[in-house]
């Protein structure tokens, strides 16, 4: 250093030099503990805050009829969000509001008073805006708002089979019927995203992400046929009205399969906003033919007829003495009609419906064998057809401390005890398979992501031998085509089949103006194609006979679905070619 | 001391690579800092790059004609300067001259040019004329109503105008540049703690009735009770440098300049460098401004004169209070102030202006004394104040 320089230097700039460096000091002091000593920490606290972990829904699977038609399918949807903690951008927030109120059709005021009502958080506007019109809503980049994938549930075919298919809650859970039942399956595996994203929910470009994709929903298919559920629903609808009843269940089956080819009862439900608040809803979406029980009436002679006929105790043409009236232990026991027909064969007694007759039947039987039968028929037992909420059945056995003989006989006519209509529609398909019981079912395939499974028909039993359902079957038709201007009759086809009619019971015993009109039969006789139960609960006018209420019913449903199923008709049969 | 005597010679080659380093340094990260906010709201990545450079071009151009120009003169054009720059902080008032950006007018549009902000370029002017003033002033300074009053006066003219924009931070700045000029150049103490104290209740008082100022007070003290109101800038911050590490997510990689943290190519840059490059990128970076700060501050102690001595410590004190205002408020040792970091911050005028005060350095440095002057005693120098060399002019 020359000394004879200049040399500006006092205490003055050491004093600032030593401030700064100090300073300086500490800075570096901060750092040091800022990235070295709490790196772990801030790493955390970024991942945190950065982190976005997103499920991702599964697109619900599909539920297809029988042709593969969809009944219920997921569409998607975006929903629209305002990030309250974007829009503390007054500025910002107001234009977005106005964009966002044009292009959504809101009130602008309400959108601005809703997105700044808080400093934090997303708060929904809009569920479910269309694909495409989110798309564009995107397209626009509005500040703050936000759109999420979604989707929702339509029902192309709208109310149709709503018992059955069910309905999707907002938050994505089958609320019953096959959307419930099946949700699981339906449901999928929803996705994960989880990636850093930018204080505005985008993803940061080179921001670490992982993604497990969502596994879609399987796809149902049903046994149900639209067309023919649109016609047993249509035809259902009309009876009611016509014959004054308040509930009413058509059930249409493929007698060699068991497949469920339709299933209706009234009174149902659409799933506006009000009808999923009603607090009866659950008693409207019930699948009434296999949830609820009745005593089946006449219709099940069949089954007692088929027993004795099965045992080789009787044979159509075999006799017994019709005195109108039959008395176990004190009990009398009246025909419907409360005539006498004297002698009368086993084909007379079913087409006239004698009471006096199923009695006879079953004491030939026994109550033993007589029980024995109905338990094979799966009376009484849950058909296991695949839906939550099958009932059972109410029945007594003699082994039970409240059985009497003369439930016996009571039960030989379908009386004095309950069962589904399900149960009663599977048991007389026997005398359309060959005495074979065919397992009812309702869902025909499950398709997931990786396995196709195709439900099979299940024969349960053999519960008669082939010759005795065939006598049957034709006793069947003989109790439909033997009469003259049986209201049951389809033209151009053969029907085999059974009216019922159910004397309600009340409290203090039988109500006899009270009554459950049914008819259960299957069609064409010669190669059943279609079974079909109809049952009009307590019809109000002046007819009320299984004859007259559900043989025309039965009657309609049948022809028009000969005629969706292209069955040919048998031209002797036509009444005006 | 005969200015005669004195030949110009090579400038300081130190401080200009200093100059040009942090000048690359500083261009890299604008790019990386800012790429991603100009890709979403100008449509274009390299927005605030294409300006940058073009303030870095001609801050360059600048820097070598103040070099090549004897700064000696600027003695006699300072009250000119200081003219200018009081005509440019008056116009940039006038609503349709100056340009009106988040409520406050700031800028001026000149021509093609982006806009400028008159207040970069008066913390200069006022840093010259001040330089000047002072150099000439010798024990006056000492007096109150010739040394105090006038000093008083001066700043306080600029800094009321540039408080009219309203603009803390460079009033601030310009407060505390010529607030140690003072003290260096021999003012009282008792004086200089007066107008230091009544710096800081005026400064208070400012901060305590405009809302915003508050809100910078409180993101500082209570960050945590508001992390994504308030807080949130202050925090990330922080988040940016911690989760940085020893050294750094990689170069261009930070997560938080997607809009974690505002100003990331402003006054946050270092957060990203220190993301970016790590706890010791950022220690590469405060060692390149401490040779910059050991070359000026060697041409502060070997300027041929006054003038040019205060003019080295004037601009001295700019950079290392700059960077200690804003590096403080950044990791949360200080508030937050708005103050740009030098070279490194993305802003045309404040990178222009910058690089003109290099070449201001550069131009002082030319003149520093080499030979000795046989007619001064030894030690006097040493033990002489600087006022004294200013009288003894």
């Amino acid at each position: 250093m020359n000394d004879a320089r200049p040399d500006h230097l006092t205490w003055r700039h050491w004093v600032v030099t030593i401030l700064v460096i100090a300073a300086l000091g500490l800075i570096v002091f901060r750092l040091y503990n800022l990235q070295v000593v709490d790196h772990e920490l801030y790493l955390e606290r970024a991942i945190q805050t950065r982190h976005g972990d997103a499920e991702v829904p599964a697109p619900r699977g599909v539920i297809t009829d029988a042709t593969g038609y969809p009944l219920a399918a997921s569409v998607d949807t975006w929903d629209v969000y305002i990030d309250r903690f974007l829009w503390r951008d007054r500025d910002q927030a107001s234009l977005a509001a106005l964009q966002l109120g044009d292009f959504l059709q809101l009130d602008p005021n309400t959108l601005m008073a809703d997105g700044t009502a808080a400093d934090i958080g997303d708060i929904l506007v809009r569920r479910d805006l269309s694909y495409e019109e989110g798309l564009a809503l995107r397209e626009l980049e509005l500040w703050g708002v936000r759109t999420l994938a979604s989707a929702v549930r339509t029902y192309p075919e709208g109310d149709l089979a709503r018992q059955i298919v069910g309905h999707v809650g907002i938050d994505g859970v089958g609320l019953w019927g096959v959307e419930a039942d099946y949700d699981h399956l339906l449901r999928g595996q929803p996705g994960r995203f989880d990636r850093e994203l930018d204080p505005l929910g985008r993803p940061i470009a080179f921001g670490s992400n992982s993604e497990d994709r969502p596994i879609r929903g399987g796809e149902v298919q049903l046994t149900i046929d639209r067309f023919i559920q649109a016609i047993i629903e249509r035809e259902l609808e009309r009876a009611l009205e016509e014959f004054d009843a308040p509930s009413g269940s058509i059930l249409v089956m493929d007698p060699r399969t068991g497949a469920i080819l339709g299933m209706a009862s009234r009174p149902t439900t659409d799933v506006t906003a009000d009808a999923l608040q009603n607090p009866d809803l659950p008693d409207l979406v019930r699948n009434r033919p296999m949830t609820d029980l009745y005593e089946p009436g006449s219709v099940l002679k069949t089954l007692t007829t088929a027993a004795a006929i099965d045992m080789g105790l009787v044979g159509p043409d075999s006799t017994y003495v019709d005195e109108g009236v039959v008395v176990v232990g004190t009990d009398p026991i009246y025909n419907w009609d409360f005539q006498a027909y004297g002698e009368v064969t086993v084909r007379t007694y079913l087409q006239k419906s004698l009471n006096t007759g199923a009695v006879w039947l079953a004491e030939e039987v026994g109550a033993e064998d007589f029980y024995d039968y109905l338990a094979a028929f799966g009376i009484g037992e849950p058909t296991h057809l695949g839906l939550s909420g099958e009932a059972e059945g109410l029945i007594r056995h003699p082994d039970d401390a409240d059985w009497y003989p003369v439930d016996l006989a009571t039960n030989s006519y379908g009386q004095g005890f309950a069962a589904s209509p399900l149960q009663v529609l599977t048991a007389v398909n026997v005398f359309a398979n060959d005495g074979w019981l065919m397992r009812p079912y309702v869902v025909s395939r499950i398709v997931s992501q990786d396995d196709v499974r195709t439900i099979e028909p299940v024969s349960v039993r053999q519960v008669v031998s082939s010759n005795t359902a065939s006598t049957m079957a034709t006793l069947m038709h003989d109790v439909v085509e033997g009469v003259e201007w049986h209201l049951g009759q389809v033209d151009g086809y053969s029907v085999a089949g059974k009216t019922g009619t159910t004397i309600v019971s009340i409290p203090t015993g039988y109500d006899f103006d009270t009554t459950i009109a049914s008819f259960a039969g299957f069609l064409p006789y010669e190669a059943p194609e279609v079974s079909i139960l109809v049952k009009i609960d307590t019809p109000g006018g002046d007819l009320n006979l299984g004859g007259q209420v559900a043989a025309p019913v039965f009657s309609r449903v049948a022809s028009a679905i000969m005629e969706y199923l292209r069955v040919p008709p048998r031209e002797s049969l036509v009444s005006n070619p | 001391m005969s200015r005669a005597r004195v030949q110009s010679h090579a400038p300081d080659y130190g401080l200009l690579t200093a100059t040009l380093v942090l000048l690359i340094v500083g261009l890299i990260f604008v790019y990386s800092s800012s790429y991603v906010m100009a890709d979403v709201e100008f449509d274009d990545p390299n927005h605030f790059i294409k300006r940058q450079v073009l303030f870095a071009v001609l801050g360059l151009i600048g820097l070598v004609i103040t070099m090549q120009f004897d700064y000696r003169h600027l003695r006699r054009l300072s009250p000119l300067i200081m003219l200018l720059a009081l005509v440019a902080l008056a116009v940039v008032l006038v609503p349709g001259f100056g340009v009106e950006r988040n409520g406050a007018l700031r800028w001026i549009q000149i021509g093609p040019l982006p806009a400028l902000q008159p207040s970069e370029f008066a913390k200069l002017a006022v840093l010259i004329y001040m330089a000047a003033w002072l150099a000439s002033r010798g024990d006056q300074l000492r007096d109150f109503s010739l040394g105090v009053l006038p000093f008083v006066g001066m700043v306080g003219l600029v800094a009321a105008l540039i408080m009219l924009e309203p603009d803390l931070g460079t009033t601030v700045m310009i407060a505390v540049i010529t607030g140690t000029l003072f003290f260096i150049a021999g003012a009282r103490l008792v004086h200089v703690i007066a107008l230091a104290g009544s710096g800081i209740v005026t400064a208070s008082l400012l901060i305590v009735s405009g809302g915003y100022r508050m809100d910078r007070i409180l993101s500082f003290t209570s960050a945590e009770e508001d992390p994504t109101g308030v807080g949130f800038q202050t925090l990330q911050l922080l988040v940016a440098f911690g989760s940085g590490g020893v050294w750094g997510l990689g170069l261009g990689v930070s997560r938080q300049k997607f809009f974690y943290v505002p100003g990331s190519h402003t006054d946050g840059v270092l957060a990203i460098i220190g993301e970016e490059i790590g706890f010791v990128g950022v220690l590469v970076v405060l060692s390149l401004f401490l040779v910059l700060f050991w070359r000026a501050w060697l041409i502060m102690r070997r300027a041929p004169d006054m003038f040019g001595s205060l003019i080295a410590a004037g601009v001295l004190a700019w950079f290392a209070f700059q960077l200690l205002l804003n590096v403080g408020g950044v990791t949360r040792l200080i508030p937050l102030t708005g103050i740009p970091l030098p070279f490194l911050s993305a802003g045309g005028s404040s990178l222009l202006v910058s690089l003109v005060a290099v070449g201001l350095l550069l131009s002082v440095s030319r003149y520093a004394a080499f030979t000795p002057e046989p007619e001064r005693p030894r030690g006097v120098q040493r033990h002489q104040t600087p006022a004294t060399v200013g009288a003894s002019r």
